[in-house]
């Protein structure tokens, strides 16, 4: 990992979320998805915890084995999302890195990352016996069409109706706007240090991306999410005006699909430093910098706009959108090739992917290999065979060039 | 009595291109589930229901990885390797992540057109009607692209009545089932089910009433094996019945995609079509793939198998079927809770060997009778 | 006196045993399955009634049970190996709660009721992680026979793990952490730990309660059977010859059988 002087304060603003989260007896607690509409949320200053993000925490702490048997040992499949699997098993034995997550008054789930939070949500639904609100995001096959955004307005006002009910106060429409500003300068900060990537060679690289994603996911919408990433955009953009490489001598410059192997993390980024390979971009991280993508004239309903952005996922569009994305990205970025995770936990993501591969590597001439993975079960994942696999893609990097 | 269906099932190719020249109407490959089937053949085209085969994936494997459910590796596969050469196009839902992928790989491996009706699952009444709106004027428009023909009012209430009456057919079958158990072996009654798949309405709802007519002044054997209720999304494959039978269960009653929760839909409601279909797709049994808090499937499973008085619910798992799985546990739990006993087999559909799954099944006989 | 024989055709073993109208134990025998498990079956069933000195005319009926269960010539009648190691087990002792048997091909838990009956029981995923077969395929990747897997085991000092669910991974790791020169005793602990786990989470799955008794081959590998005692935080009891539990059974069901 790049050592950046910001991660302290990372740290910082993480530990004081969920210790907040923790101990709060006023705010009421929502358990969300990562793609949801959360700007709601803070608006009536109600405390957002974001399951995925405490099962990728777990996972990275090497405490994801132990959680996931525990739910298999209550008959969940290890067929299901390994994400579902570990925050089932944190809930069961209160684990995981803060001792398992505060109980929640309701869920919010959005759909624009698979139809599986449904499913998952629906568990924790029952188990805690508190109301789910769904932001049904269809996925959208053939481009962006106002039946969809007004499909997807018409659930935001309904939202706020629901909000209304469970804190019983009015929805603060006031309070949103400022919420919806922060929100949009966060993601506008983070597309931006995102793109500092572009610089060769590059200051930060995708796994420094994965560790800093934490404040984006659970925190766009405050003003500390937006202190935090405008400080770590200063601190990239120095470096990239310095030249300092992420990965000495960077000799590969590469894109990463798909989530983080998070159990992983270490071993693939010696991996990769000492093959002079930098993991440029990825389309996950670059998920949370969508709201940023319309300017205020092109949408001037902030309904609309916030209806846009969160239809607008990679894993909600259709392989034609997908692909000129990423050929896009392989240009913009000077990519000389890419790696796509094949990753059993999640289908949105991966199922088609051979396909992908084979046609951004014809449309691009560059290489590009699919592991088989998982986010977040290290006992479906093999060192050997991966490790062959990103060789022999290293030396067709080589050869190419 | 059962070899019609037996033959239809021996020879699927054979018998869809014999119907298809009989009706005159293109085949359109109707993917899991819940697709009405009322809006194809409305649309000019004859609808085939393609529920996954027995091929082992070969071809499909260059696309759909090993943890995709076997419904859809063995549907690709079947196309790949050219036995759907007579479809015309295919007719999706958006039932599933996996089967929402797989419309996108179509798209871009498979020359022939699809359409896909997009789900809403919100429960924002309003909106929910808005959206199945114009997500029908767009299937409509792809259906009769695709199938050639114009759907019209006279077109909907042909198509609506001949897929209802088949339907209610199979739900006196259903109760026929119910009320003298074991009077139709479980294969047999899962062939005469599946035969319909591949056949015309008319001439299935023919085969059908003859079927029962047959079926009505004839009484079951003598009390033997436990009753049973299946659950799971798909009831392939068939050998499995063949060991229930064998060893003397009586499946009473089933919970499949492609079984109850289908057949249990009224008649399509055409004069309004989106609160036709919005009806049609949420009821009356709950799904685990759609959404619908109003109709919960813990208590639908509890009354289901109260009412089928069966002795115990036997889940059908097809491997790597997530809405399936994530139920589960719970669904168990709740049945255990309300005394009644509950096992679980996981299948695929290509699976050859089955004298694991036999034993699993007979032990949960064992302990049934005690 | 009047005796029954029970036949347990598995996968990779042919058991059988003889008993009497108490249901002592007269004879046994214990043979590798081999390719015709019909003869198998036979030569099982031969071997018991030689070590209880007894003739077939002397059994008044036999039943089978395992894999093979269908194929056994000599048995009038059949149950599973569910209710045979339920059944055996509960003769062993009364008061079992939970049968935790792991056979060569797969592995089961059993929540056993009154009398043995079946109040519950789950199985192993298709897969063969915690199974016999997983630990035959690590003692091979060890260079270990099977039967001294514990032995070696037993000298570890080191706490290794091996993380993999899948057969094939899981010896991929186990020949990457010889590679590392990792000490083989450690690497037969990390193996037996593996096995324990998984076979806790089924046995969690179906409930622990009352005596646990641990049937199957794998049995008798102790550092198995101690780290599940001690990963489920109970006595685990080992039959004298666990593998015999399910002939055991099959021969009381025999026996009970009115005629």
């Amino acid at each position: 990992m790049t050592e950046f002087q910001t991660f302290s304060k990372m740290k910082e603003l993480m530990t004081a979320y969920y210790f907040e989260a923790k101990t709060t007896k006023e705010k009421p607690i929502a358990w969300i998805t990562s793609g949801a509409p959360v700007e709601f949320l803070f608006a009536m200053d109600i405390i957002p915890i974001y399951p995925e993000n405490y099962a990728a925490m777990c996972a990275a702490n090497h405490q994801s084995v132990e959680l996931m048997e525990a739910a298999e040992a209550q008959g969940f499949s290890q067929d299901i999302c390994a994400y579902a699997r570990t925050d089932f098993g944190a809930d069961i034995l209160q684990g995981g890195p803060v001792g398992g997550l505060p109980a929640p008054h309701f869920l919010l789930c959005s759909t624009n990352i698979c139809k599986t939070v449904i499913k998952w949500y629906e568990v924790i639904a029952r188990k805690y016996d508190v109301p789910l609100f769904i932001v049904d995001t269809p996925f959208v096959h053939d481009g962006l069409t106002d039946d969809l955004l007004e499909y997807t307005v018409a659930q935001f006002k309904d939202l706020e109706q629901f909000l209304a009910r469970i804190t019983g106060r009015p929805f603060d429409h006031e309070h949103l706007a400022e919420v919806l500003r922060l929100s949009q300068e966060a993601a506008a900060y983070w597309k931006k240090i995102l793109f500092l990537a572009r610089t060769v060679p590059t200051p930060i690289n995708s796994l420094d991306s994965f560790i800093h994603l934490g404040p984006i996911v659970t925190l766009r919408g405050t003003q500390g999410c937006v202190d935090y990433y405008q400080a770590l955009y200063e601190e990239v953009a120095g470096r990239a005006a310095d030249k300092i490489p992420s990965v000495p001598g960077e000799r590969y410059r590469v894109l990463w699909d798909n989530l983080p192997v998070w159990f992983k993390m270490r071993r693939l980024e010696n991996f990769f430093q000492e093959r002079k390979c930098a993991l440029v971009v990825t389309t996950y991280a670059n998920s949370w910098g969508g709201l940023s993508n319309y300017e205020d004239e092109e949408m001037a309903d902030p309904y609309r706009l916030l209806a846009a952005s969160y239809l607008n996922v990679y894993i909600n569009y259709g392989f034609e959108e997908r692909i000129r994305y990423l050929s896009g990205l392989m240009d913009e970025f000077s990519l000389t090739g890419f790696i796509m995770h094949s990753n059993r936990s999640c289908k949105p993501y991966s199922v088609g992917m051979y396909r992908l591969q084979e046609e951004l590597s014809q449309r691009t001439g560059r290489p590009g290999v699919v592991i088989e993975a998982d986010q977040n079960d290290p006992r479906v994942y093999s060192d050997a065979q991966i490790e062959a696999r990103l060789d022999a893609f290293i030396e067709s990097m080589e050869a190419a060039s | 009595m059962y070899d019609p269906f037996h033959e239809v099932l021996s020879d699927v190719r054979g018998t869809i291109l014999k119907q298809a020249r009989a009706l005159d109407r293109p085949v359109i490959g109707v993917m899991p589930a819940y697709f009405p089937l009322e809006l194809v053949y409305a649309s000019g085209g004859f609808p085939v229901q393609l529920w996954g085969n027995r091929l082992a994936p070969s071809r499909a494997d260059a696309y759909l990885q090993s943890y995709c459910c076997s419904v859809a590796r063995s549907a690709m596969e079947l196309e790949l390797a050219g036995g759907a050469d007579m479809v015309r196009g295919y007719a999706f839902t958006s039932l599933c992540d996996t089967l929402v992928n797989l419309r996108e790989v179509y798209r871009r491996v498979v020359d022939k057109p699809t359409v896909e009706l997009s789900i809403p699952v919100t429960q924002t009444a309003e909106a929910r009607r808005n959206y199945l709106s114009s997500g029908l004027d767009k299937v409509n428009r792809g259906l009769q692209e695709m199938a050639g023909g114009r759907m019209t009012p006279e077109s909907l209430a042909e198509a609506s009545e001949l897929y209802g009456r088949v339907r209610a057919l199979q739900r006196r079958l259903y109760a026929l089932r119910l009320e003298r158990a074991g009077l139709v072996s479980n294969l047999d009654f899962y062939a005469v089910l599946k035969a319909g798949s591949f056949l015309g309405p008319e001439y299935y709802a023919k085969l059908l009433s003859d079927l029962l007519e047959k079926l009505d002044s004839m009484d079951p054997p003598e009390d033997s094996g436990p009753r049973l209720l299946l659950s799971g999304l798909v009831y392939d494959p068939l050998e499995l019945h063949r060991i229930l039978d064998r060893l003397g269960v009586r499946v009473v009653q089933d919970d499949f995609a492609n079984g109850w929760r289908t057949v249990s839909k009224e008649t399509l409601a055409v004069e309004n079509l989106v609160e036709g279909v919005a009806r049609y797709l949420f009821g009356p049994a709950p799904c685990c793939c759609l959404y619908n808090p109003e109709n919960d499937r813990h208590d639908y499973l509890v009354d289901h198998a109260r009412k089928a008085g069966a002795d115990g619910v036997l889940f059908w798992y097809l491997k790597f079927c997530e809405p399936d799985a994530f139920d589960r546990p719970q669904l168990m739990k709740r049945l255990t809770d309300e005394g009644i006993p509950s096992s679980v087999v996981e299948l695929e559909l290509s699976m050859q060997n089955f004298d694991a799954i036999g034993t699993r099944l007979s032990a949960f006989c064992e302990m049934l009778e005690g | 006196m009047r005796f029954w024989g029970g036949i347990d055709v598995g996968s990779l073993s042919a058991d059988a045993v003889i008993i009497d109208e108490e249901g002592r134990l007269l004879g046994h025998a214990i043979l590798p399955t081999g390719r015709d498990s019909r003869e198998a079956g036979s030569r099982a069933y031969a071997g018991a009634l030689e070590a209880a000195g007894l003739t077939p005319g002397d059994v008044v009926r036999v039943y089978s049970t395992g894999y093979s269960r269908a194929r056994v010539r000599e048995a009038e009648g059949a149950k599973t190996e569910i209710a045979c190691h339920a059944r055996g087990a509960h003769a062993l002792y009364p008061d079992v709660g939970t049968i935790i048997d792991i056979g060569g091909q797969d592995s089961k838990a059993i929540q056993v009721g009154k009398g043995g009956r079946v109040l519950n029981f789950v199985m192993n995923d298709k897969c063969a992680a915690g199974t016999g077969r997983f630990l035959e395929v690590m003692a091979g990747a060890l260079e270990t026979p099977l039967d001294h897997l514990d032995e070696l085991a037993a000298q570890s000092t080191e706490t290794l793990t091996i993380s993999s669910i899948c057969t094939v991974f899981a010896e991929s790791e186990v020949v990457s952490l010889i590679s590392q020169g990792k000490k083989p005793a450690d690497i037969a602990m990390a193996v037996s730990r593996a096995i324990a786990r998984r076979t806790v989470g089924l046995a969690t799955r179906v409930g622990v309660s009352g005596r646990v008794v641990m049937t199957g081959g794998v049995a008798k590998n102790r550092a198995v059977v101690d780290l599940l005692a001690e990963i489920l935080g109970a006595p685990v009891d080992v039959p004298d010859e666990p593998q015999i539990v399910g002939a055991l059974g099959a021969a009381l069901f025999a026996r009970d059988e009115r005629g």
